[in-house]
């Protein structure tokens, strides 16, 4: 069954180490048996948004997601009602550990001396716009999907207890993808996202050699939107209408163009059409916008230091920022 | 080893649900090749005290040295030393959608004695793919005279400033803020004395204090984009500037971030500073006029400025970062000075924990 790659390249900010190395884990409690109590951090609306990197903070967010799916119309035309689709996981750019990641299984606790494992993890699942988790996932094992209830043997994947998400399984180590299976649900669900985020771990065993903490590993986080076959295409809620995206500088700078030919009455229409075209980002899709070198003032100390030179060296002000009190007349 | 993964499950959701410390340091250096040299020192530190309430506190300081012609022009021809200390310190609280800042600065000099509150209010609207906000801000300056207690002139300015932020797409985000300044009282200087003369080449006949007028509102509009591009970003600004003394100026601004490795970010930029003269300011003043100035800065002038950042990251904790600014003003209807030349320089670092 040939995979194609269809969906995206998905990059967010995080960053730790080794917080679920097996996939039952997810299911275990958090305080007397070290798990999560049925919690996956994949980036959807029921866990606000919150995504491995929750925990594994500080990452470099230098790795990036991808899922491919055997039927690639599935990310362009729109899921099919009922059919079932073989899906796969992909983290690309890996570098936590690679220098074990031929190690394959040999590694941790089971060699002497000890080697940590290149322990990388995902977590999956597809919501409704309710944000409900619909269709049927499943693990894939060997050349075809598995039942959803059962584990089978060697799968890559496990399923929550209660079905509505997806995570990697534990049971190989060096691992940079992972198949799995996904029914869709019957026709009328509309558009279905899928929330999904994963881990480039480093591996540890809690000694000062290699910690075990959440230093050291990389995240990646995303969504994809995918239509119904035959319905309305994804669109975004909360009054924007359209994704201009790369155009958004373009029109800008048009603005300020015609601002400059004295043609003002044409740059507040164009304006308004660039604030009224846009898209509607979710919380968990902006980990790109909260990067300080998207931010209006990355560094407002230094704002404030230029901002009083040039008020004391030029006859215009304002519309920056503060840039303090004082003379300046120097 | 349970309870070891169980602890860094616990500490790690404990750091993103408190709060964040930075300190930051910075030490900057202004030299032109009009016999000006500025050293401002720069300490702030800011911390998040309780659920959604960060506190900041600032000192800074300006220890100038100068012989410009400003200086020369006037009584005494020797240079200058002066230092000016600022303390500031804010407050705001997150309400949810919406989000309160009150801040307060003071600062002195020599000659000169301000104290600047301004207070703010912020929405986050449509899932914060929107973002208003509007400011008040109130300064209120002593003008002194070194050498002369008795003369003190006041001068307020109040500021009112509004912006509209959109989120565009995924790698994109706009802004676009208007500010209008309203300055009454004394804003000439109190060192500059105007020459009359019949020519610009001629010897001046007399001398008159330079006067400027006693009220002035400014208008401020900001247009800017920030697109992200691969690791880095490019951000773009414009200003169009307006006053009731006579002023237009433009001015174009370019940043580009980039991400050399996982820990060194580069940040280049560009800016353009064009602006016309206040519709008083001659080049010479053949008779008295009601306003008359000898600055510089209400005079037609243009700039470009060019510069580089490097901001390296140690750790997660500490990040320092070092900066050179190379900047040109051209006046071309200023007599006493044609253009000037300078640097500013920068080495900072910054905690955070």
């Amino acid at each position: 069954m040939k995979l194609v790659t269809a969906a995206a390249l998905l990059v967010a900010l995080a960053g730790t180490a080794r917080a679920f190395p097996t996939g039952d884990q997810f299911d275990l409690k958090p305080i007397e048996e070290d798990g999560a109590g049925g919690i996956a951090f994949d980036g959807s609306p029921r866990w606000a948004g919150h995504t491995c990197a929750v925990c594994h903070t500080g990452a470099p967010g230098r790795i990036g997601l991808k899922i491919e799916a055997d039927h690639p119309e599935l990310f362009t035309d729109g899921w099919k009602p009922g059919q079932q689709y073989h899906l796969r996981v992909v983290l690309e750019h890996t570098w936590a550990n690679e220098a074990n990641r031929g190690a394959g299984d040999n590694c941790g606790f089971s060699v002497m001396p000890y080697r940590p494992c290149d322990q990388n993890g995902f977590a999956l699942e597809l919501d409704d716009d309710g944000g409900r988790s619909v269709g049927v996932l499943a693990p894939y094992v060997g050349t075809a999907c598995a039942p959803p209830t059962s584990m089978g043997t060697d799968a890559d994947v496990r399923l929550l207890a209660d079905h509505s998400a997806v995570t990697h399984s534990g049971t190989h180590m060096g691992q940079i993808g992972w198949d799995l299976c996904w029914t869709a649900p019957g026709a009328g669900a509309g558009v279905i996202t899928a929330y999904v985020a994963g881990v480039d771990g480093n591996g540890g065993n809690g000694t000062l050699a290699f910690p075990t903490d959440s230093i050291g590993d990389d995240v990646a986080s995303g969504t994809v939107p995918i239509a119904e076959l035959g319905g309305d295409r994804p669109v975004q809620t909360g009054g924007c209408s359209a994704a201009p995206d790369a155009g958004g500088l373009v029109l800008v700078l048009a603005v300020l163009a015609l601002v400059l030919v004295r043609r003002r009455r044409h740059a507040l229409l164009l304006a308004l059409v660039l604030t009224s075209a846009c898209t509607h980002v979710k919380a968990n899709q902006r980990g790109t916008l909260s990067k300080r070198s998207m931010q209006f003032a990355p560094d407002p100390t230094e704002d404030e230091l230029d901002q009083h030179m040039q008020q004391s060296r030029e006859g215009a002000a304002g519309g920056y920022g503060s840039s303090g009190g004082g003379c300046g007349c120097n | 080893m349970r309870l070891q993964l169980i602890a860094t499950l616990s500490l790690a959701l404990v750091r993103v649900a408190a709060a964040d410390t930075t300190f930051t340091s910075k030490l900057q250096v202004y030299a032109d090749d009009d016999h000006t040299q500025v050293v401002s020192p720069v300490v702030d530190a800011q911390a998040d005290v309780a659920a959604g309430t960060t506190v900041s506190l600032g000192y800074l300081a300006d220890a100038v040295t100068s012989a410009s012609v400003d200086i020369v022009s006037q009584a005494s021809s020797r240079t200058i030393h002066d230092t000016r200390h600022q303390v500031s310190g804010s407050v705001s609280q997150d309400l949810g959608i919406t989000t309160l800042r009150g801040a307060y600065s003071y600062s002195r000099e020599n000659d000169y004695e301000s104290h600047t509150l301004s207070a703010g209010i912020q929405l986050d609207l449509a899932d914060k793919n929107t973002t208003l906000a509007l400011g008040y801000t109130l300064s209120l300056n002593t003008v002194g005279r070194t050498g002369d207690t008795v003369f003190a002139r006041d001068l307020t300015v109040h500021g009112v400033v509004a912006s509209w932020t959109q989120v565009i797409s995924k790698r994109a985000i706009t802004q676009v803020t208007y500010e209008i300044g309203h300055a009454n009282g004394f804003q000439a200087s109190p060192y500059r004395f105007v020459p009359v003369r019949m020519s610009v080449d001629a010897a001046p006949e007399y001398w008159v204090a330079e006067t400027d007028p006693e009220t002035r509102w400014r208008h401020a509009l900001v247009v800017a984009a920030n697109r992200s591009v691969g690791d880095g970003s490019i951000q773009g600004d414009y200003r169009l500037y307006r006053d009731t003394w006579g002023i237009t100026s433009h001015t174009i601004g370019a940043r580009y971030f980039v991400a050399l490795t996982p820990n060194l970010e580069l940040r280049l930029r560009h800016r353009f500073y064009t602006q016309s003269g206040a519709s008083f300011y001659q080049k010479s003043y053949a008779t008295t006029s009601k306003y008359m100035a000898v600055d510089r800065e209400l005079s037609p002038l243009w700039s470009e400025t060019l510069g580089a950042k490097l901001a390296y990251s140690i750790n997660r904790h500490v990040e320092a970062e070092i900066k050179v600014d190379l900047f040109y003003y051209r006046y071309p209807e200023f007599p006493a000075l044609s253009s000037r030349f300078g640097t500013n320089t920068g080495l900072g670092v910054t905690l955070t924990y």
